[in-house]
């Protein structure tokens, strides 16, 4: 009988991390927010992400380095990203000093012009804590326990570590269950009332979960 | 240009990308220390710092930069 094995993802992974970021977005919607917010093709987005990955730059949802990979019969069926958020590297700054290389002027005029409203919903990612991110199962191999198996595996990557956190968007509910499952709660949530923002998001409600261990 | 110059013009571009008219940057000055800097903000600072000063900074200079210092520091070294 096959069984998952976890690994770190390489950088034979990157289409597959691509699929796992752009799905994660998307949370279940078809609005892709790094389209719908820097006016981007979704195939440009893919191979911006695709150039991020291959700088090997650590510490944030762009790094090969912070994926860990469920495979079944060699191929690989789930990924999280985590990294343990530190004051002196913040994630943000490292993400965001990414994607303002390789975005285009005039998509960061747009998004000045145009969706600055997302800025409403961002909850900063949880200092010292693991913070997981891009929790992606690929189809046909969901309710396999696959994101136990990551978030225990990259808990035991980074010995030591204390808490958890693990950002969703509200409308997730069937990924909000699969976290109090595995014991996170529910820490504070953040919304926007502008329907505006749904032009740029798929919902308007983010929620923060973490998870003491 | 004189670090003072160089300062000038830097808070300029935190102004206009801030929104903050009466804004003062200072050398040890984090994006934990203005409520604005997130993501979005520090890439249109960024791009705003490109256009003022005419120069590109280099992926791996941005993350080098942990402080307004340092980027002062980084600017005057890529104006020289």
């Amino acid at each position: 009988m096959q069984e998952y094995t976890i690994r770190e993802a390489t950088l034979h992974d990157i289409d597959f991390l691509i699929t796992a970021i752009i799905e994660a977005e998307k949370s279940g919607s078809d609005i892709l927010s790094y389209s719908t917010v820097f006016n981007l093709s979704e195939s440009e987005v893919r191979e911006m992400i695709r150039s991020m990955l291959l700088e090997e730059i650590d510490g944030c949802e762009f790094s090969v380095s912070s994926y860990l990979i469920a495979e079944f019969n060699h191929e690989p069926a789930g990924t999280i990203g985590a990294w343990i958020e530190t004051a002196d590297s913040p994630s943000k700054t490292i993400k965001s000093n990414l994607l303002g290389y390789y975005l285009p002027k005039a998509s960061l005029a747009y998004a000045a012009r145009e969706s600055m409203i997302t800025s409403e919903l961002i909850i900063e990612h949880v200092q010292d804590a693991l913070s997981l991110v891009i929790v992606y199962i690929a189809p046909g191999h969901r309710g396999k326990n696959l994101f136990g198996m990551l978030t225990n595996a990259h808990i035991h990557r980074n010995s030591g570590v204390r808490e958890l956190s693990i950002q969703v968007m509200a409308n997730n509910e069937f990924a909000i269950h699969s976290y109090e499952r595995y014991g996170f709660k529910k820490f504070m949530n953040r919304k926007c009332e502008n329907p505006e923002i749904l032009r740029f998001l798929p919902f308007n409600e983010k929620v923060l979960l973490k998870k003491t261990l | 240009m004189q670090e003072r110059e160089i300062v000038e013009k830097l808070e300029a571009s935190f102004r206009k990308v801030f929104n903050m008219n009466t804004l003062e940057i200072m050398r040890e000055m984090t994006a934990n220390d203005i409520d604005k800097w997130d993501s979005l903000t520090h890439m249109l600072l960024i791009s705003e710092i490109e256009d003022t000063f005419e120069i590109r900074f280099k992926l791996k200079e941005l993350n080098r930069m942990k402080n307004i210092g340092d980027m002062i520091d980084l600017i005057s070294e890529k104006m020289q």
